[in-house]
């Protein structure tokens, strides 16, 4: 065994071999045993390498990953004992006297980075598993078996497959790559490249992802229904397994008698990543429910407060009718302590589905459709922050969002939006304002985040506009210090004469008002918290819907 | 098991499968194969590692005789002895694979970084010569000197605080 032996190995494992070395190689690798036994070493090196860096675990990980005995504490505690005896019946012993192999074994593991888990928890909805009570958000998702009672479970595997699994049932990873499924509602969608083979066993079939996003349900009678929204998967017999067949969006009928137990069904739609996103943004309220730099928080649920206490903060424009109002009516302010911002009660406009599943938004759907509240005081720095969704065409030249009952002092703030889509700000006695760079983005059908800051930068004042996490337009006004919007309107305008105008045909979701001005980059996570997590990641997304 | 043993049987099919696309779907394979006849094993971890890697060398030599026109395929003899090789001495595999983790962690660390990016999917030897400012012929020298010596180190009997 020579270097030129050595050479040749590492030159057939990289793939780069010349044709005119590959006789030679072969020869000299037939007959010498120390170049076979070094070529398997080599193997192994190469093998390993390449395994991490797809992320599959190391050895020391596996050992991790695999529980312990019951009886492994009592042994971990029963040698501490021991060694607490040594080291204390042998005072004189310097410490290291010598490197054992687990001074070494430690030395060495503070060398190794931490691996991550072989699939990352991005998002979980009402889940609930078989056999622990430890919260999700703990859990390693490595080799092992999960069973799931209830619920719902987003995973994304090296960075590059998005699994989606709904209970009941439960599911086994294997590797990196292969997932076995006894029994549950799995979407599956490759990201990228990397994630393609990346395989579902069933009890019957082994569906192969060739780059692609299908909804699989497993039953534990042992019939799959399986339907395909993108790309192309590869269906395999785990009976007789040479037999496979290609299922695209196209496909309608499983064309070989083996595959009896998969059924196509084109209705199959299991969740999409997102939808789980309820949980999150559910957690981003509780959060903004303490933070002290909020005023208002809005999410048009039905209250669950009795009407005596709704009706002790009012907005005064319904004060006259507040004994004719049903508590369906109320939008009730969420902050746990700030009583700045009034609840809000609307008008002309109905509950109807939110951002998310369970979820409600505000569908100002009449010509007259607007919500109301009160802001009790002037704010040199306020924000405010919603999502919005068009229904329909915007109808008039102007669709009024957000300003005063009343347009009739410095402070009043205006933001409209024009029948294009475009979002305009005025500020009332500063006609001359002018917008820098205005964009040309506009409000698409879907769900838009819309927010505005207003507040000193430096020595300026400066009244920003953003759209989807980015900065829309901004002006820097010359009289006014401070927003006033006292009675607030919400959803269209209330002219001279008490009538109500330039209706936004939208449904209204997460309104939240601030008396801070929010920075862009609060402004980009603040978005980027509603949106389905795996768009985050700059991951380039094979085909789904964006939109939650 | 199958978890613990993976390594090793991963390594010893990259013996008997030079492409590593062909080599990632018999790992599938056998993956799968020894999932479904788990029921008929009987045995320790040391006995699945071998029952494991015998599957392996089955799906291998299918997967070669598929490959049977190709001239640049090592011969159907050749791959049968590493295979039998690799299965007597699976024990040596499982030495190799815990030795590596140390050896790896004892490289200088520019060195460690350069071997791990190499192996990295998303990277190609000639963008990471370019970043490294030197031609990919250099860098695959270098990458093969590492491999050398990791594979020298990866010959020093093992500490007894590991095992498969």
């Amino acid at each position: 065994m020579n270097d030129s032996d050595h050479e040749l190995i590492q030159l057939y494992l990289d793939g780069n071999l010349p044709d005119h070395k590959w006789k030679e190689f072969s020869q000299r690798l037939e007959r010498s045993a120390d170049m076979r036994r070094e070529f398997r070493k080599l193997s192994v090196l190469d093998e390993n390498l390449r395994a991490q860096s797809l992320g599959f675990p190391n050895l020391a990980e596996r050992e991790q990953n695999t529980t312990p005995p019951s009886y492994l504490p009592w042994l971990v505690a029963a040698a501490c004992l021991v060694l607490t005896f040594i080291s204390w019946s042998t005072p004189t012993q310097s410490f290291p006297a010598s490197t054992s192999p687990e001074t070494k074994q430690v030395q060495l593991a503070s060398v190794l980075e931490p691996a991550p888990p072989i699939a990352k928890l991005i998002d979980f909805y009402d889940l609930q598993f078989k056999n622990t009570d430890k919260p999700v958000e703990d859990i390693c998702f490595d080799i092992g078996k999960y069973e799931i009672e209830r619920g719902q479970l987003h995973l994304r595997f090296n960075n590059s497959v998005e699994l989606l699994f709904s209970g009941p049932g439960s599911f086994e990873i294997l590797n990196p790559k292969l997932v076995s499924v006894t029994q549950g509602n799995v979407r599956t969608i490759v990201l990228n490249d990397k994630g393609k083979e990346f395989t579902i066993l069933s009890p019957t079939s082994r569906y192969i992802d060739w780059g692609t996003e299908f909804s699989l349900n497993i039953s534990s009678s042992g019939e799959d229904l399986v339907n395909v929204h993108e790309g192309a998967i590869e269906v395999q017999c785990l009976a007789t397994q040479n037999k496979s067949q290609m299922l695209t969006r196209f496909s309608k009928v499983i064309d070989s008698p083996e595959f009896t137990p998969v059924l196509i069904d084109k209705q199959l739609e299991n969740s999409m990543p997102g939808e789980m996103g309820g949980y999150r943004n559910q957690e981003l309220f509780d959060k903004l429910a303490t933070d002290p730099d909020v005023i208002g928080l809005y999410d048009f649920k039905l209250p669950l407060a009795d009407k005596d206490v709704l009706l002790q903060r009012i907005p005064q424009s319904w004060e006259s009718s507040k004994n004719n109002l049903t508590p369906n009516r109320w939008v009730p302010n969420l902050h746990l302590s700030n009583t700045n911002a009034s609840h809000g009660i609307f008008h002309g406009a109905n509950r109807t589905n939110g951002r998310w599943p369970q979820a409600n938004g505000l569908n100002l759907f009449q010509k007259n459709a607007h919500l109301s509240l009160d802001i009790n005081q002037n704010y040199e720095n306020f924000s405010f922050s919603c999502w919005l969704k068009p229904i329909g065409k915007l109808n008039n030249p102007l669709n009024s969002l957000i300003r005063p009952y009343r347009w009739k002092k410095l402070g009043n703030l205006s933001i409209e939006v024009t029948r294009s889509g475009k979002l305009k700000q005025f500020l009332w006695g500063e006609p001359h304002i002018q917008e820098l760079q205005p964009s040309k983005r506009k409000l698409s059908r879907d769900w838009n985040h819309i927010a505005y800051t207003f507040g000193k930068v430096g020595e300026k004042t400066v009244s920003s506009l953003y759209l989807n996490g980015k900065l829309y337009n901004e002006v820097f006004p010359n009289f006014t210090n401070s927003i006033v919007l006292r009675n607030v309107i919400i959803g269209c305008l209330n002219n001279k004469d008490g009538k109500y105008l330039n209706q936004f045909n939208a449904v209204l979701d997460e309104l939240v008002l601030f008396r801070k001005t929010l920075t862009k980059e609060e402004i980009e996570k603040f978005y980027h918290s509603g949106l389905p997590t795996y768009e985050l990641n700059n991951l380039s997304l094979a085909a789904t819907s964006v939109a939650p | 098991m199958l978890a613990k043993s993976e390594p090793v049987i991963r390594a010893y099919l990259r013996s008997l499968v030079q492409d590593y696309h062909d080599h990632s779907e018999i790992m599938q394979n056998v993956f799968i194969t020894t999932w479904d006849k788990f029921s008929t094993f009987e045995g320790d971890q040391e006995d699945f590692c071998k029952w494991a890697c015998v599957i392996a060398r089955f799906e291998a030599l299918k997967h070669r005789q598929t490959k049977a026109r190709d001239r640049l395929v090592l011969s159907e003899e050749l791959i049968s002895k590493i295979a039998d090789e690799g299965i007597q001495e699976h024990q040596k595999t499982s030495q190799w694979v815990v030795k590596l983790e140390h050896c790896l962690t004892e490289l200088p660390a520019p060195n460690r970084d350069l071997i791990k990016r190499a192996y990295s999917p998303n990277q190609s030897i000639k963008e990471l010569a370019k970043e490294k400012e030197t031609t990919p012929d250099a860098l695959y020298q270098k990458l093969r000197r590492i491999r050398k010596a990791l594979a020298k180190c990866m010959d020093v009997p093992p500490s007894p605080s590991y095992s498969i």
